[in-house]
């Protein structure tokens, strides 16, 4: 999965960190491109926000090299970075106004007073909050805060802007409204930017490519419909989207069987290959002219839920659920016998690594 | 992304990597050698002296004289006599006191919360000064009642100790008895526990950490109490006072180092139980849900009562120094009068002044010391950082009376370089500095714990390297903290006298020891006229400053809103 790709800006290789024997990131490699919004994704406690910090240079890896443009900066301290860090909980300075904020950074890189100042004006107008200017921090709404810290990040021409989780303490509408406005910023401006957040949405939304993350080790890198459409693991497909994972027998001749029936899939089948899965929106009733993968069903639950119906039913032994959509016209109650479709090239097989 | 300056990263790591040990190692001495030398060196030089005999041999010989003697050996009964039965009194009483405000439902509890941190603001001579004003041979209760009370001894250390250290474990207590959790009094109730069951089964084990903390607290400040028992003692001596006799009266040093370890060692070992006992106090789960206590008068009435009558003692005992320094000849003539506020003793207001000058640069210097040391054990990694830790708590244990008879010892010596400090206000300053540092470190710590790590990061991602980080986002932040580290000490410093006592000089002497002085010159209206103008001052000064933030911060929010 590692590409020794020169052409990025930022590369891992290797890194792992461990917390008093909890191992928090372990032998992680990835290569970031000049410009691309990268997300880490995963439940909590996978690593992801350590990576983070580990790249920030608030924290500094056990092992393994990080270098930004050809060069090693493993153990360059944070401040010699010049990558802009955005934080969950905004962490503005609260004794600072917002212009003073923004202008911190600068302060520090020792820019000029003209230069600063029409810095700090030009960001704030950037991120719509030029009136604020001698406001402090707790007269703001938490998203006019966060707006300001990713103005306070992104002054300083930083070379790479780190995001942990900036969104997930506010609200569903505002949280949508900034995903948007940022990554409109992030694509006009240009900027590479990581993003680290555990809400699979808002990574499909706005991630150039995914990494997905799961107890400290990258489990794929991939663009939103590569991960979505060819999970490599029963992880990755179960934590962005739903599933349903399906047990399936060999037959002698090597064919895969499903409920005593054949069962075809695209492409070559792995040697090691005894679980498939499908979406439960690539389901279908069947409609009495498919030539494969016809699969008689009991219906346990249906569940009306507006634009589409959502079934549970048993496929033999094992439970499969589906979703229906446009007009139902027919109440599907439980008990009821009926054929379901799985299209080939919707299944996928399923390694447990 | 613009990669020009990248080239600049790699140098300035290198560059930082090499530096970055050297300069922690730098400021990590930076904080300790001022602890090593204000602390530890002269309590090195107390227990050199005490071990060193005239011929430059080591050897114990002054310990087994010191033993041999039975008129010390008697000092040494008499103070763990004293000290033992005033601990236990206030521990109880403080007990009592702290009970009834926090398990019962008895009216004015704002009130008696206040009534009993008011010593806090006095100077610790005052409850002296009182109990001999009311009870004393000259006292309002003698003269009066026609009775013949002689309180000076044994009785009079103990009534002084109480009303001294009764806020001290009225605080520990406080903290313990609040933390109830009324789910276990509940259980208690439905498996058929009554009253005075629960109170044994329930309330006694949750705050038994609290009362052990509360009696080693007390015994750390019983058996070093240097001015009641010079007040009040008579021929009851203690070590304290035989500490300042041995080395004021007959320059004994080296009877006064061997009484100085033998105090050290005890109050050590009772301030490092009290620490251990305090980790160890139960915390409460976050589940519990807050003891109620309803009204009940078959125990709010005897409670109010006991209220009020330590709530009046401690009243009474401060009131009648404010009264008699404003009366003819108390108690004999009690016409007003202000004459006694002419102070026209030798030093007079001029101690007054020292005070003040004295109180402001222990503030200040106070202030810096404790906040360096706190913020360096907090970013430091190293193993230099419990070091740190520990010589920043030590003073904790260390008897004013001890830590000063070790400044005499240590800086009285024109071989040292510092020797110029000894006799000048400055020493003054760092020995009350030094004598609270354990104290005002931790409310340092604490003010740091409460600054979100997130924004020092955000200072550092933003390039701030650590000076610029702690000038610019932690120092700001913390100024809360350091104004209350400042006002501690600047409560202090008026008001101390134990670790002062034999750095004083006729030229220097601050208002806290001149009332000692002046009491034993019998002068007892101005002595008190010198406690009443050192409430005063501090009240004054606490209040004005506290104004000045306020107005500082009005002014502020109307800058920002312009």
């Amino acid at each position: 999965m590692t590409t020794t790709d020169n052409a990025g800006l930022l590369s891992l290789s290797g890194i792992s960190k461990s917390f008093n024997g909890y191992t928090a990131v372990r032998d992680a490699s990835l290569t970031i491109n000049a410009g691309e919004l990268v997300c880490f994704l995963g439940p909590s406690g996978c690593g992801k926000t350590t990576l983070l910090r580990l790249i920030s240079g608030l924290e500094t890896p056990d092992s393994g090299h990080i270098t930004l443009g050809g060069q090693d900066i493993t153990h360059a301290p944070p401040q010699f970075r010049n990558f802009g860090m955005v934080f969950q909980s905004y962490s503005l300075f609260p004794h600072l106004t917002v212009g003073k904020n923004v202008a911190y950074g600068l302060r520090c890189r020792k820019w000029g007073r003209v230069d600063t100042r029409s810095r700090v004006q030009e960001m704030l107008e950037l991120v719509q909050l030029a009136e604020h200017i001698d406001k402090l921090p707790h007269q703001l709404s938490g998203g006019q805060q966060q707006r300001v810290a990713i103005a306070r990040a992104l002054a300083g021409r930083p070379h790479v802007l780190l995001l942990d989780e900036p969104f997930s303490a506010l609200d569903a509408k505002v949280r949508a409204q900034l995903r948007g406005d940022m990554r409109d910023l992030q694509s006009r401006l240009g900027i590479t930017t990581i993003l680290v957040t555990h809400d699979q949405e808002e990574a499909m939304t706005v991630a150039d490519r995914i990494v997905v993350m799961k107890d400290g080790r990258i489990e794929q890198i991939g663009s939103g419909p590569e991960v979505y459409h060819h999970p490599r693991t029963a992880f990755v497909a179960g934590f962005v989207g739903d599933i349903n994972v399906l047990r399936v027998q060999r037959a002698a001749s090597g064919a895969l069987m499903l409920a005593g029936l054949p069962l075809t899939i695209h492409g070559p089948v792995d040697n090691d290959c005894v679980r498939v899965g499908i979406r439960p929106e690539a389901v279908t009733l069947a409609v009495g002219n498919e030539t494969e993968n016809c699969f008689p069903a009991t219906v346990v639950k249906s569940q009306f839920m507006g634009k589409q119906t959502r079934l549970e039913i048993v496929l033999a032994d094992q439970f499969l659920s589906l979703e229906v959509y446009g007009r139902v016209n027919i109440e599907i109650p439980p008990g009821d016998q009926l054929a379901v479709f799985l299209p080939p090239h919707e299944i996928r097989q399923m390694n447990e690594h | 992304m613009s990669t020009e300056r990248l080239p600049l990263i790699a140098s300035l790591q290198t560059r930082w990597q090499l530096g970055k040990k050297q300069t922690e190692f730098l400021v990590a001495v930076v904080a300790i050698l001022p602890l090593a030398l204000f602390v530890l060196y002269p309590l090195w030089t107390i227990l050199r002296e005490s071990v060193l005999r005239p011929d430059g041999r080591w050897s114990l010989d002054y310990y087994a004289r010191y033993m041999q003697d039975s008129h010390f050996r008697e000092t040494l009964f008499n103070t763990l006599n004293v000290s033992i039965w005033a601990t236990l009194a206030t521990t109880a009483i403080a007990f009592g006191y702290a009970y009834a405000l926090r398990r019962t439902k008895v009216p004015g509890k704002m009130l008696w919360h206040s009534v009993m941190l008011l010593p806090l603001f006095a100077p610790s001579l005052i409850q002296a000064l009182g109990v001999q004003f009311i009870l004393g041979r000259n006292g309002i209760v003698n003269r009066y009642l026609g009775t013949d009370i002689d309180i000076y001894g044994f009785w009079g250390i103990l009534l002084a100790n109480v009303l001294y250290g009764l806020p001290h474990a009225y605080l520990v207590l406080s903290v313990s008895l609040g933390a109830a959790d009324a789910r276990l009094y509940e259980a208690a109730k439905l498996l058929g526990a009554g009253g005075f069951k629960r109170f044994l089964s329930v309330t006694l084990p949750t705050a038994r950490y609290g009362v052990l903390s509360a009696i080693f607290l007390g015994f750390a400040i019983n058996i070093s109490e240097f001015g009641n028992p010079m007040v009040l003692g008579g021929d009851y001596n203690v070590l304290a006072t035989e500490i300042y006799n041995q080395v004021a009266g007959q320059a004994n040093f080296h009877l006064g180092a061997v009484i100085g370890v033998l105090l050290l060692f005890p109050v050590l070992l009772s301030v490092a139980a009290e620490k251990w006992i305090g980790r160890r106090q139960a915390t409460i789960s976050s589940q519990a849900t807050p003891y109620r206590p309803v009204r009940n008068w078959r125990i709010d009435g005897p409670m109010l009562l006991f209220l009020g009558t330590v709530a009046l003692a401690i009243v009474a005992v401060v009131g009648v120094v404010v009264v008699a320094s404003f009366t003819k000849l108390w108690p004999y003539n009690l016409g007003f009068t202000l004459k006694h506020y002419a102070l026209d003793v030798p030093g007079g207001y001029g101690a007054l002044w020292v005070s003040l000058k004295m109180s402001l640069a222990t503030a200040v210097i106070g202030m810096v010391v404790a906040t360096f040391a706190a913020m360096v054990v907090h970013k430091l990694s190293s193993r230099l950082r419990q070091v740190l830790y520990l010589l920043s708590v030590v003073p904790a244990a260390v008897p004013g009376m001890v830590l000063g008879l070790g400044y005499v010892l240590a800086f009285n010596n024109p071989s040292l370089p510092v020797y110029w400090l000894y006799g000048t206000v400055a020493l003054l300053s760092l020995c009350t500095v030094y004598h609270y540092h354990a104290q005002a470190f931790l409310i340092a710590t604490t003010g740091l714990k409460q600054v979100d790590s997130r924004l020092q990061e955000a200072s550092h991602t933003l390039g701030g390297g650590a000076l610029h980080t702690a000038r610019h986002v932690t120092l700001p932040l913390i100024r809360p903290a350091m104004a209350s580290i400042g006002m501690f000490y600047f409560m202090h410093s008026m008001v101390t006298i134990s670790a002062l006592i034999f750095l004083v000089s006729p030229e220097v002497t601050p208002a806290a020891v001149s009332i000692l002085l002046l009491n034993d010159a019998g002068n007892w209206p101005q002595a008190a006229a010198f406690a009443t103008i050192i409430m005063f001052t501090i009240a004054a000064v606490v209040l004005g400053i506290k104004a000045l933030a306020h107005g500082a911060a009005l002014l502020h929010k109307r800058q920002n809103h312009s």
